[in-house]
């Protein structure tokens, strides 16, 4: 194992008898610093640099070369666009006012033109202007952050049977929020048919009532009146375009101020129609 | 060897900043290599995003290759997957792949996306033994984040999926890992994942050759932490060959749908004339190896 760390270190990083990587020495006039091989800037190990949004934030590099070849400077999944001068190795950020990430790191990769690399690591601050009133009432609690890859926010599934007569639909609907530990069942859900919206190749209109409740707690509850008191018009279409975006094979769902929307994915197969919509507060409310 | 003498070469390695270089070439790889002179397999995506036994899934890919290339087939395999053995089975790289008995094919077909059966395969005994013996501190239904349900989503297999396409006779390939659950676990009929979103590549459909021209990339759901890959056939992308998210806007009453764009900057070579081809793959950066979306998109560039 040591052995193969060893010729790791020798075929990429060292490149011995070959060509060396380049090396930064300063980033807007501080000395770069090495440590184990790794590039860093002292006044940034502990905090960020701070940056205005709205303004132009200047980059000045020196960057050397042991065998003399031409350096090329990189921003890889940098936080905006940086505009930068490869001769003068000068260049600057606009940033915007809404910024994405409030905390980007940028890195700046210099490659010289035999393939040989480095990477300098430099954390970024955004200023901004703490909100209080959102700061005071529990940012977590506003719902402003979600995650669709855990067990947050909720969704609503069905799965219908096609009435290849009628094209009325029959089925079951499930509301599905785990981090509130709510699960409400609609069985033997009757759709009829509708006129496909201009999107959808089906359409149709679901009412669900009565549905069964696995949990006693306000939210479900509240959750189950709110579900119950709305007219569940659906379609379906193999590929949608909307608003310039494409879909494959997506739910829509007429939207009380959007219209029809593309919400979720769906599929019309062998005479059974079954979707999945992520309901977020925004539709339901 | 003696002992100390390794330790002495090791640190002096260290020391000397040998290792500067190693941990830029992935950054490297990916800021540089986007311009299509060979075919290669550089997206992944399956529906639903993990295998679950005896359930179907539908697994795409995303091949770039040079114009004139064609695509003669694919073959999609497993490793590791007993289909005989309830010990959950954990594998981390690909060396799997070298052992011919060790790997299950999936499919072989002669276009992707395609849709196929994953294989059965039983119970994991091994995963309740952990949990039982897990001790986290915590109250479990103190925390609010676990339910019920939630350790038996995460008594799964990991194994990588190989991919293998042919063309002009020459094998391309691709891997990714993915767990592989014995029964459908509860947040796998829910996740929502990136291929479900709207996307929209916004290039011009002409321009002249020689000059920059903006390329944005926009998804129809919060991929703030996504990274954006981008292909071309021909040129210098500004801001390299990987982007992070640029723009976000919150759903609103019109379009409700929050909404994500990555911009990038092509300058097109002088001498280049006809179709320029342009390709943006989107993914998380960190685990979900098949939770990618992708879309293309092409400029005629005139003289």
């Amino acid at each position: 194992m040591k052995h193969l760390w060893i010729a790791i270190a020798l075929l990429t990083g060292c490149n011995l008898g070959g060509n060396t990587p380049p090396k930064f020495q300063t980033i807007n006039g501080e000395e770069v610093k090495y440590l184990f091989g790794f590039a860093y800037v002292p006044s940034t190990i502990f905090s960020p640099l701070v940056v205005q949004p709205n303004s132009q934030w200047n980059i000045s590099l020196e960057v050397s070369d042991a065998n003399g070849d031409d350096v090329e400077i990189l921003f890889p999944e940098a936080p905006g666009q940086i505009n930068f001068n490869q001769e003068t190795k000068q260049g600057y950020w606009n940033i915007p006012d809404d910024i994405v990430d409030n905390y980007p790191t940028l890195q700046i990769l210099a490659v010289d033109d035999k393939g040989a690399s480095d990477i300098l690591i430099y954390p970024l601050e955004i200023a901004q202007e703490w909100d209080s009133g959102m700061w005071d009432t529990g940012m977590w609690d506003t719902g402003d952050w979600r995650n669709d890859r855990m067990l947050d926010g909720s969704d609503l599934v069905g799965e219908f049977s096609i009435d290849e007569n009628d094209n009325r639909i029959q089925g079951t609907m499930e509301f599905l929020a785990p981090n509130r530990r709510c699960k409400i069942t609609w069985a033997e859900t009757k759709g009829s048919s509708l006129n496909p919206c201009e999107l959808c190749t089906h359409s149709w209109s679901i009412t669900i009532e009565r549905g069964s409740v696995e949990s006693t707690q306000p939210y479900c509850l509240e959750q189950q009146q709110q579900l119950e008191s709305v007219v569940w018009n659906v379609g379906w279409s193999d590929r949608v375009e909307w608003n310039g975006l494409v879909y494959n094979s997506p739910l829509l769902y007429e939207h009380s101020t959007a219209g029809w929307v593309p919400f979720g994915q769906a599929t019309v197969q062998q005479g059974h129609f079954s979707f999945q919509m992520d309901l977020d507060t925004y539709l339901i409310d | 060897m003696n002992i100390g003498i390794k330790h002495c070469l090791i640190g002096i390695i260290f020391l000397t900043g040998c290792f500067r270089g190693i941990f830029s070439d992935r950054p490297k790889y990916l800021a540089t290599e986007y311009v299509v002179n060979k075919p290669r397999i550089v997206a992944l995506r399956s529906s639903p995003v993990e295998m679950v036994s005896g359930t179907p899934s539908t697994l795409d890919a995303l091949l770039i290759a040079p114009k004139d290339a064609t695509i003669e087939g694919w073959q999609v395999s497993a490793c590791g997957l007993d289909l005989s053995s309830t010990t959950r089975t954990w594998i981390w790289d690909l060396l799997c792949f070298e052992k011919d008995d060790a790997i299950t094919p999936l499919f072989s077909t002669p276009s992707l996306p395609y849709q196929f059966a994953v294989p059965t395969f039983p119970e994991i005994d091994s995963c309740n033994q952990w949990n039982d013996n897990m001790d986290t501190g915590l109250a479990i239904s103190d925390t609010g984040w676990i339910e019920e349900g939630y350790y038996e989503s995460e008594c799964a297999h990991q194994l990588p999926i190989m991919v293998k396409a042919i063309v002009d006779g020459e094998p391309v390939f691709a891997a990714g890992f993915t767990n592989w659950y014995p029964n459908l676990p509860y947040h796998l009929r829910r996740d929502t994942t990136y291929s479900d979103a709207g996307i929209e590549l916004n290039i011009p459909s002409q321009a002249k050759a020689g000059t920059e021209v903006s390329l944005a990339l926009s998804i129809a759901t919060n991929a703030t932490y996504a990274s954006f890959q981008w292909y071309i056939d021909a040129g210098v992308l500004l801001d390299t060959g990987i982007t992070k998210a640029h723009q976000f806007q919150e759903a609103t009453e019109s379009f409700p749908h929050p909404l994500t764009t990555s911009n990038n900057r092509l300058v097109i070579p002088e001498e280049y004339e006809g179709t320029l081809r342009i390709w943006v793959v989107v993914h998380e950066p960190w685990y979900h190896d098949f939770d990618m979306t992708w879309a293309q998109g092409e400029i005629e560039v005139t003289p």
